[in-house]
């Protein structure tokens, strides 16, 4: 807040406008720094400077999203602050999402994701939703306990090019196989690169239940699901 | 291959640092024990005492194994403060699941009352008292001062790692009461069921490096942790059994584990993140340690396949100098094959004979 108050302050008083590129990089350090305000301030401030939404989105937030991403990769980060930075980067898309024409954006892929039934541990797909929406994807989140019928009629529904599971139970991790079995018997299978996660998943498991991808932790299941969307893309 | 001793006696004389035939098993095996018993779902198993206490001395006696049962309320340590608990009455459910905590806000916290055990614990009592007079010797959790006993229990985990950057004030709260509550309970089944018929336990996976830093950990969570620990033992307790859940290396490295009070000795359980090897030779001197076969492997692989894990995981920790257990990492999967637990026993006898 105090960063935020000091921003506004210095606008009032030096009236100044940011350049395009100073402008991303205060939102790249408000997305790091997890200030949701700060965030909210500066989106605004790109709307009415007639700044790009999408590249005020994609070359300041979600360039902060990838800081904390890579930092959490390497140890230097923790949930907390993953949480408190998708919160900034939420509220800055709050403002710039609907003044973004969907034919700019580049987006092609769209990821359907959600915990599998009987886990309710959801913090590492939540984290997961977060980098996915700063990298561009198009992100439907099912949520937690997540039924093998409901992903089912989603991807009908949605028509996803990714499926992303995640399951931290080894209970919860046998559904996965079943979600697959269920995709292969209504012949929605090779509509949708599966690709699955979580505490006790390993790569020997993924290819196992017959799983596209996998990732051992958020920041890498950014680089599978681009990898497997260029797949799809190419098979298509 | 004949046992030389009971697994009763095999485990008391491991707690009592007294000589053993061969390495104790204690495969933590609760929601496995009551799928052997023949339950569909696990539902019975954390809503009723008597079924929690029967299934795990059943499948003991079956499997062969030294575990004593080890229980969980019925509440799950969360319904006692207000929050819904789903118990799990459905197929795909292997434990209780907090789905409404009781905290949403600052102020929420602030007007919870710490919860009088003897209102809201009936049940566990029960439970305890079944084992106790059974002579089962059981591990009783008592869980408090650790953010696994208030995230999700008390406050959903988002908002207390929200809560750990924004205010940590909240964080020291919510933690502070849980500690308050613990200890109230431990007091009680001190003076109802004496200081030598029990064991206290507490897992931690919520407190491990992969959700949050070592330095948060020894902030907020080393000198509750220890008071709770600490107090405990004061009464009497002879020991701790602390599953230090998922991945705790850091909080190992900065020191943060060895300022916790297990007893002497105290039972030291790492989940499969922390090497056996390792466990034993920083904390073997002092502590009893278990070793921790991974759970997804006692889950899939084949029977020769886990009896190899556990060969290569009895070789690590057989010596460590104050005794060793047969562990599986995170507690035994629910639905793994029968036989693959039969295999930590098969490869006590077969590789772990003193």
């Amino acid at each position: 807040m105090h960063n935020f108050i000091s921003f506004v302050l210095y606008r009032v008083l030096y009236g100044v406008n940011m350049g395009e590129e100073d402008l991303f990089g205060e939102l790249t350090d408000a997305v790091v720094a997890g200030d949701k305000d700060r965030c909210r301030g500066l989106a605004e401030q790109a709307l009415d400077e007639g700044v790009d939404p999408y590249r005020a989105l994609m070359e300041g937030c979600a360039e902060g999203m990838n800081i904390m991403s890579d930092r959490y990769d390497e140890g230097e980060a923790y949930v907390p602050d993953i949480l408190l930075s998708a919160e900034a980067l939420y509220e800055a898309m709050d403002v710039l999402k609907p003044h973004i024409d969907v034919e700019d954006t580049g987006v092609s892929g769209k990821v359907l994701l959600g915990v599998v039934e009987g886990d309710i541990h959801d913090i590492g797909k939540n984290v997961l939703k977060s980098i996915f929406d700063a990298a561009g994807f198009d992100v439907i989140d099912l949520g937690r306990d997540v039924r093998p019928e409901q992903f089912q009629e989603s991807i009908e529904k949605e028509k996803p090019d990714i499926l992303g599971l995640s399951a931290l139970m080894t209970t919860s991790m046998t559904g996965m196989p079943k979600i697959i079995e269920n995709l292969q018997k209504a012949g929605l299978r090779e509509r949708v690169k599966v690709m699955v996660g979580g505490a006790p998943i390993s790569e020997d498991y993924a290819e196992k239940i017959g799983a596209d991808g996998y990732a051992p932790n958020a920041p890498r299941a950014k680089e599978i699901a681009e990898k497997l969307l260029k797949q799809k893309r190419e098979e298509d | 291959m004949k046992d030389e001793m009971t697994s009763m006696e095999r485990w008391k004389a491991l707690l009592n640092g007294d000589p053993v035939d061969r390495i104790p098993v204690v495969p933590f095996a609760s929601g496995f024990d009551a799928s052997v018993n023949g339950y569909e779902t696990m539902g019975d198993f954390f809503a009723k005492p008597e079924v929690q206490v029967k299934c795990q001395k059943r499948s003991r006696e079956m499997i062969g194994y030294d575990e004593p049962p080890h229980l969980m309320p019925p509440g799950y340590w969360a319904e006692q403060w207000g929050s819904e608990v789903e118990l799990p009455y459905r197929k795909a459910m292997s434990s209780p699941s907090v789905t409404d905590p009781v905290v949403k806000t600052a102020e929420d916290l602030e007007e919870l009352e710490i919860p009088d055990p003897k209102e809201t614990m009936q049940d566990f009592h029960k439970m305890v008292e079944l084992a106790i007079e059974d002579d089962l010797y059981p591990l009783v959790t008592i869980w408090g001062g650790c953010i696994s006993a208030v995230a999700p229990h008390m406050v959903s985990i988002e908002q207390f790692m929200k809560w750990l950057r924004t205010d940590p004030g909240l964080c020291e709260m919510a933690l502070d009461k849980s500690a308050e509550f613990t200890i109230s309970v431990a007091e009680w089944f001190a003076e109802d069921f004496g200081t030598d018929t029990w064991i206290p336990w507490d897992p931690l996976p919520t407190d491990a490096n992969v959700l949050i830093s070592a330095d948060n950990f020894g902030e907020l969570v080393v000198p509750r942790l220890k008071k709770v620990h600490q107090k405990v033992l004061d009464l009497g307790l002879p020991m701790w059994f602390t599953h230090w859940c998922s991945d705790h290396n850091k909080n190992i490295e900065a020191g943060h584990v060895d300022k916790i009070p297990h007893g002497d000795p105290g039972v030291i359980y790492f989940g499969p993140e922390v090497d056996v090897e390792r466990s034993v030779e920083l904390f073997g001197d002092e502590h009893i340690i278990t070793g921790n076969v991974d759970p997804p492997s006692v889950q899939n692989k084949s029977y020769e396949e886990v009896l190899q894990l556990c060969k290569e995981n009895i070789e690590k920790g057989k010596d460590s100098p104050r005794g060793y257990t047969l562990t599986c990492g995170c507690g035994v999967p629910p639905r793994a094959p029968p036989i693959n637990v039969y295999a930590f026993v098969k490869a006590s006898r077969k590789y772990g004979k003193y």
